[in-house]
């Protein structure tokens, strides 16, 4: 069930009502979330709501023995377990036949023949960011900053609709407290609820979708056919693609899940403003880098133990955060473009504080050149990550840097891509504060005439977006 | 839209701050200061109630504004009674807005977009004009055309959503020819075929796109989402049984003759539908639509070129694999995880069966030796039963 679908419409607009009037009594409210919340989970394939169901139960039993242990060793003992069934299950679903194919090839190559049985795994959706749920939970109650639930609010938590499928990832310390609030249903933030919904409507719908099929996808599949004008531009599309797409999720996601109550962390905070790749990750997809950082690059040594130490840690989870996104070399690249280029800042920054320069000053044209370099260095990076393979991604490179096809023709480069390109960066730059005074304004609106601009928004969405709706790129993984 | 995020806040992420360690994570920011919505201008609540009630009257709005659109997607449902109720609703909101006038702003942005067809409803189709009726077998094919870099054969790829890796292969594929123009990206329009024209009508939009087009090669891929009750002209019949196989029979042969009486004539290469992961399906299901298929292009050998996709992605047995071994004993992944879609090597695979039937109808190398062909081909005995027979020498184009 995606969201900008009728089916979805329906859903919500028997879940909302629903929610509100069994809101004050916690445990049958509870009871109809977690169904409603199946059933989302199991119109897509109602096999793995046993999955779902599983790692619910998993994962509560082992935090409940790890919170009534006393012992140390007891207690790490059934924190390995935890992880090792939530990253076992991952492997197996995600993993399985990469690892098996690429080992079958490697011994191929070695004169090895074998004859490994691929089972074809079906990925099930929204599995990757349940697992991190899962798992910031168990962490957490081994930590002793948390506390274990009831298993009825914690498969409450596992399984909201809102983000079970493609984030943000909420942590269980975050969302569960919000299951003993006592939730107004006087006072909704609505305003802001719908203008995500709607924006992130609007993101995905138009930007993204148009980005995709006009140039993306068609440059993408046959580089070699494009000159390099089309090339460089369509990766520049893909930049603000995947960003409309995935942002546009995480709104809608934030959106609804205010609208029954319930407040998200945000996601994304304008990433292409970013003046370093630093300052990209505290921008983009906010929710995953912040996990990494918790619950990885920390427990790795963090920057703990020397500078080289530092370096590998923040190497390694990036490149372990590129494997997360799917079961593909590229990935790891990419992964391992971010994590090279922290280093390459992590680097310089010390050199500068070693010799005692002053930090350069915080000039308009200083900060747009950097804005430039970093935004260019993600784009590198996209590259790996929209590409099927390696040979993908070098026809791609190879097409923007040989000169000799900047004078081909390039007919996929036209207004209306130019335009979405930029509708999707100058949305970045309006003021923050622009669009919360809007937010306001829109509030103080009569309810009626909120309806109105909103079945407006509707008709340019409707009409300017492609007929059907393709899947969010995030779905898979 | 959030407001800024504030560098003071416990949500900024440190990645190699080597001034000051990071602290082991014990306290955790409040959600509160993670929405990125703190000091932002008081915004009036509204209770539940409302909520619903604005969200009611959008979907009211909207969908009176979008009417031609919703009625379009409920023509659009499987068939069946959802279909119906959709229908119904949908076409007295049409009515309603149009009454209304309101239909006219929707109409006036596609225009603007230069997408006035998008709502059209179209569901004529063409019927045969070959006679499909058994005759004398055919033993002689139209002449190969030899084609060269400076006279490159035009070709349109396009289709269903499984046309999409295997074209972009193609287009790969024959760019290594040198003989071979291509006339744009793929076409590729998913969830179509000829059992649904009001989504979308291919044989009118052919005959558009390919009349401007004029291409000598045509490589076209539906039928995967064909086992349906038919709908149309002609239609109403639920899949499988005689009269829907006789009609889409008639569909698919007039959309044959319609593409091959373009003026440029070109030669067809319909691609048949290869194993999915639900072989019940296909089984029970596109074996018929290929047959279909394959029997319609042997009544118009040399014409129409059906490509068998089952040898190039089967298993030895005709069965489906997710993964497929090389000849080198290394594995690939040839479809993707839906079980029905293609991977890149997937794709190839089909590239190089549609590639292979193209050299069978077209002369894309001699001009590589700067010779001459004979380009009479002889075609197997007792298949065809319709054949334009000619013999006749024709010269390569030479190289500049």
């Amino acid at each position: 069930m995606l969201f900008p679908t009728i089916t979805f419409a329906i859903f919500f607009l028997v879940v909302l009502p629903m929610s509100w009037l069994l809101m004050h009594r916690r445990f049958r409210w509870q009871l109809f979330i977690l169904a409603a919340s199946y059933f989302f989970y199991g119109y897509y394939d109602w096999r793995f709501v046993f999955l779902l169901g599983g790692s619910t139960l998993v994962n509560q039993f082992v935090a409940l023995r790890i919170h009534a242990s006393q012992r140390d060793g007891v207690r790490r003992a059934w924190l390995t377990a935890g992880v090792l069934a939530n990253l076992g299950g991952l492997a197996y679903f995600k993993y399985y036949d990469f690892f098996v194919s690429n080992a079958t090839n490697l011994l191929a190559r070695l004169g090895l023949g074998v004859s490994p049985t691929i089972v074809a795994v079906a990925l099930p959706i929204g599995i990757s960011f349940f697992t991190f749920q899962a798992l910031s939970y168990v962490i957490d109650v081994y930590r002793g900053t948390f506390e274990p639930r009831t298993l009825l609010e914690f498969a409450v938590y596992l399984s909201f609709f809102p983000h079970v499928v493609s984030g943000p990832i909420v942590r269980a310390a975050e969302f569960l407290p919000q299951l003993r609030e006592r939730h107004d249903p006087r006072k909704v933030d609505s305003s802001r609820a719908f203008f995500l919904i709607f924006m992130g409507l609007f993101k995905k719908v138009v930007i993204a979708n148009f980005l995709g099929t006009n140039i993306v996808d068609v440059v993408f599949a046959n580089p070699k056919q494009h000159g390099s004008l089309e090339v460089l531009v369509a990766v520049y599309a893909y930049a603000i693609q995947i960003y409309a797409d995935f942002s546009g999720y995480t709104d809608m996601a934030i959106g609804l899940a205010l609208l029954l109550g319930f407040r998200f962390p945000q996601n994304f905070d304008a990433p292409y403003t970013a003046t370093s790749l630093q300052d990209f990750w505290r921008r983009w997809h906010m929710t995953l880098s912040r996990w990494l950082r918790d619950y990885l690059y920390i427990p790795l040594g963090g920057n703990r133990n020397g500078r080289w130490r530092t370096y590998r840690n923040i190497f390694l989870t990036f490149l372990l955060g590129g494997l997360w996104h799917g079961a593909q070399w590229t990935f790891v690249v990419w992964g391992g473009i971010h994590g090279g280029f922290l280093c390459y800042e992590h680097w310089r920054q010390t050199r500068r504080e070693a010799a005692h320069h002053h930090p350069a000053p915080d000039t308009f044209r200083g900060r747009m050149y950097r804005r430039l370099i970093t935004f260019n260095v993600v784009c590198l990076a996209w590259v790996f990550f929209r590409a099927d393979s390696f040979s993908n991604a070098g026809d791609v490179l190879n097409r923007i840097f040989d000169p000799s096809h900047w004078n081909q023709a390039a007919p996929l480069v036209t207004g209306g891509v130019l335009l979405a390109i930029g509708a999707g960066l100058v949305e970045q730059y309006i003021p923050r504060d622009a669009l919360a005074r809007t937010m306001s304004w829109f509030s103080r609106l009569p309810p009626a005439a909120q309806g109105v601009t909103l079945g407006f928004v509707l008709l340019l969405t409707n009409s300017m977006g492609p007929r059907g709706v393709a899947p969010f790129i995030y779905f898979r993984f | 839209m959030p407001p800024p995020s504030r560098a003071d806040l416990p949500t900024t992420i440190k990645w190699s701050d080597s001034s000051q360690p990071e602290p082991e994570p014990r306290a955790q920011p409040s959600i509160d200061d993670l929405t990125g919505d703190r000091d932002s201008p008081p915004r009036r609540p509204l209770p539940a109630g409302k909520v619903l009630a604005v969200g009611l009257i959008a979907l009211l709005v909207g969908a009176l504004l979008n009417a031609a659109g919703i009625r379009k997607t409920a023509l659009g449902q499987p068939v069946g009674w959802r279909r119906d109720v959709s229908t119904f609703f949908a076409d007295r909101l049409y009515d309603v807005s149009h009454a209304l006038y309101l239909d006219r702003l929707r109409v006036d942005l596609k225009d603007l977009l230069g997408r006035s067809t998008d709502d059209a409803v179209n569901t004529r189709l063409p019927s045969p004009t070959t006679t499909t009726t058994p005759g004398p077998t055919p033993t002689t094919l139209p002449p190969r055309v030899a084609f060269s870099p400076t006279h490159q054969a035009r070709l349109w790829v396009g289709g269903d959503s499984l046309s999409d890796t295997p074209g972009s292969e193609l287009i790969t594929a024959v760019g290594a020819t040198n003989a071979v123009g291509v006339l744009g990206p793929v076409d590729s329009h998913i969830s179509t075929g000829l059992a649904r024209p009001e989504v979308f009508n291919w044989p009118a939009y052919l005959k558009t796109v390919l009349t401007a087009d004029q291409p000598d090669a045509v490589v076209l891929t539906f039928g995967a989402n064909d086992d349906q009750t038919l709908t149309g002209s002609g239609g109403g019949e639920p899949f499988g049984g005689p009269d829907w196989q006789a009609e889409y029979a008639r569909r698919v042969g007039g959309l044959m003759d319609t593409i091959t009486g373009i003026s440029s004539h070109p030669k067809l290469f319909m691609v048949g539908i290869p194993p999915i992961r639900d072989m019940a399906r296909f089984t029970n299901d596109y074996t018929i639509i290929n047959r279909i298929f394959s029997a319609q292009a042997a009544a118009r050998r040399g014409h129409v070129y059906y490509v068998d996709t089952v040898s190039a992605l089967g298993t030895p047995t005709g069965g489906y694999s997710d993964f497929l071994s090389n000849p080198d004993g290394t594995v690939v992944q040839v479809r993707s995880s839906d079980g029905v879609h293609f991977t890149r090597a997937g794709g190839d695979r089909v590239a190089g069966a549609i590639l292979s039937a193209m050299r069978q109808a077209f002369d894309l190398d001699s001009w590589r030796t700067g010779g001459s062909t004979t380009t009479t081909t002889t075609a197997p005995k007792g298949t065809g039963p319709r054949g334009r027979s000619s013999t006749s020498t024709t010269p390569t184009t030479r190289l500049p």
